[in-house]
């Protein structure tokens, strides 16, 4: 049993996540204890009520704190399981355990990228050069990106993500929408900027009003690092 | 309780009766002109009716389920008590006794990822007529299995409890540790509606649960 083995995450989420956009800001934190690759949750990059009045500091806390650590946890589980199925060639146990390194693997991936999507209203900035125009030329405008994005977004039925990706064939701009955690990379889109659509993520704060939500979170929209992913993801 | 009612499920209704209003305008037969068996016949559906029916008959459907079998946790309808012989003869065949079937469907809750709801089912199988099944999102086991979607056990069988565990249905009070609404949730389960429920089924008379 090789110490300090590195389980790659990306093998079972469908299409593999891009490695370039993976080693710059969204590298996934683990460390090795005991030999076993444990994945680590992220501290923000900004306080817990950093991005009021848009998102209130209790939904951020309970969001990061919470349901994201329980990814990680979650997935760390799975994966431990997973390595002892394997080494002991148990393939039913190993089949059995995909879902929850689905969900839990996922879940962790989209909310690494989405705190870094967003940053305190006063440091958010429209975006612009590459990126601007390559909204401008898909969707016409920036403000006809949102409302088309915002729709979608606010159509998605249960759990979900709503996300502007980037398709690698074509190097075009699209926006998705994923249900669940299922990872935006098993579209063959390299994610950009994510919005979170659980209701975990607005409901203490906007109730039932998705809608709402998805207006007011444009405010705290980091274009900066959607910026640095767009780029990352074209190299 | 008031979101929930008022809100959740109040727009369930409404954007059903909105877009079954949109389709026949247009002069669509419907093949079902009750609730139960719009669900039921949600496949036959055409675009994009069957997609309306599905999200938001099937969330119609689920929460008249759900608020029918819930009591204030001082009523007597919430004891053991006031199963009725029938039903519990037949969770002693399904799962021994009321506790089994209580924590196993509690676990099944638990485990339902993203939005969904937890299912105890009158299978139409005498030796075993009672099981547990989970759903995603308003899907429900009256709609079968539907294409494009994950096979549900126990599909096309008669729901008679139904457990909400979108985050809408305890966020407020428990945050997201479901496992404590989960525990809330049995205090206030009516058995009294859930017998009526399971004789219903038995009857064959699923439209009655939701009427």
């Amino acid at each position: 049993m090789a110490s300090g083995r590195v389980i790659n995450l990306a093998r079972f989420l469908g299409r593999a996540a891009e490695p370039a956009a993976a080693a710059q800001s969204s590298a996934l934190q683990y460390s090795t204890v005991g030999g076993v690759a444990a994945y680590k949750l992220p501290d923000l990059p900004y306080d817990h009520s950093a991005l009021e009045p848009v998102i209130s500091g209790e939904i951020m806390e309970l969001h990061h704190k919470k349901h994201h650590a329980a990814y990680v946890t979650n997935l760390n589980k799975a994966l431990e399981e997973y390595a002892d199925a394997e080494s002991n060639k148990d393939l039913q146990k190993m089949i059995s355990l995909q879902s929850a390194i689905n969900f839990n693997g996922g879940g962790h991936i989209n909310h690494d990228i989405f705190w870094t999507n967003l940053c305190p209203e006063k440091d958010a900035a429209p975006p612009s050069g590459e990126l601007l125009a390559a909204i401008e030329a898909k969707w016409g405008s920036l403000e006809k990106f949102t409302a088309t994005f915002s729709a979608k977004t606010a159509a998605v039925q249960g759990s979900g993500w709503g996300w502007l990706g980037l398709n690698k064939e074509t190097k075009a701009l699209e926006i998705a929408t994923c249900a669940n955690q299922d990872p935006l990379a098993a579209k063959g889109l390299v994610p950009l900027l994510g919005i979170d659509v659980w209701e975990h993520a607005y409901y203490l704060q906007y109730k039932n009003v998705r809608p709402d939500y998805l207006k007011a979170i444009w405010k705290v929209v980091n274009w900066e690092n959607v910026a640095q992913r767009y780029k990352a993801a074209k190299a | 309780m008031e979101l929930h009612y008022g809100t959740h499920y109040a727009g369930y209704v409404k954007n059903l009766n909105a877009g079954l209003t949109d389709a026949t305008a247009s002069g669509l037969k419907l093949p079902a002109t009750d609730l139960t068996g719009l669900i039921r016949s949600v496949k036959s559906l055409p675009a994009q009716l069957n997609t309306t029916v599905r999200n938001q008959g099937g969330g119609a459907w689920n929460h008249a389920l759900y608020f029918k079998h819930l009591a204030p946790p001082a009523s007597p309808s919430v004891q053991a008590a006031a199963i009725s012989p029938q039903l519990k003869a037949a969770i002693t065949l399904s799962f021994r006794t009321v506790e089994n079937v209580t924590a196993e469907l509690t676990a099944a809750a638990g485990k339902v990822f993203g939005s969904g709801w937890a299912w105890l089912c009158y299978t139409g199988n005498s030796g075993v007529p009672l099981a547990i099944t989970t759903t995603p999102n308003q899907d429900n086991p009256l709609m079968g299995n539907l294409p494009g979607a994950p096979a549900v056990k126990l599909a096309g069988c008669t729901p008679i409890l139904g457990i909400d565990v979108w985050e809408h249905a305890y966020y407020l009070k428990h945050g997201p540790k479901r496992p404590e609404y989960l525990a809330d949730f049995w205090k206030v389960l009516s058995w009294q509606a859930v017998s009526a429920n399971y004789a219903a089924a038995l009857a064959g008379n699923v439209a009655a649960m939701v009427a």
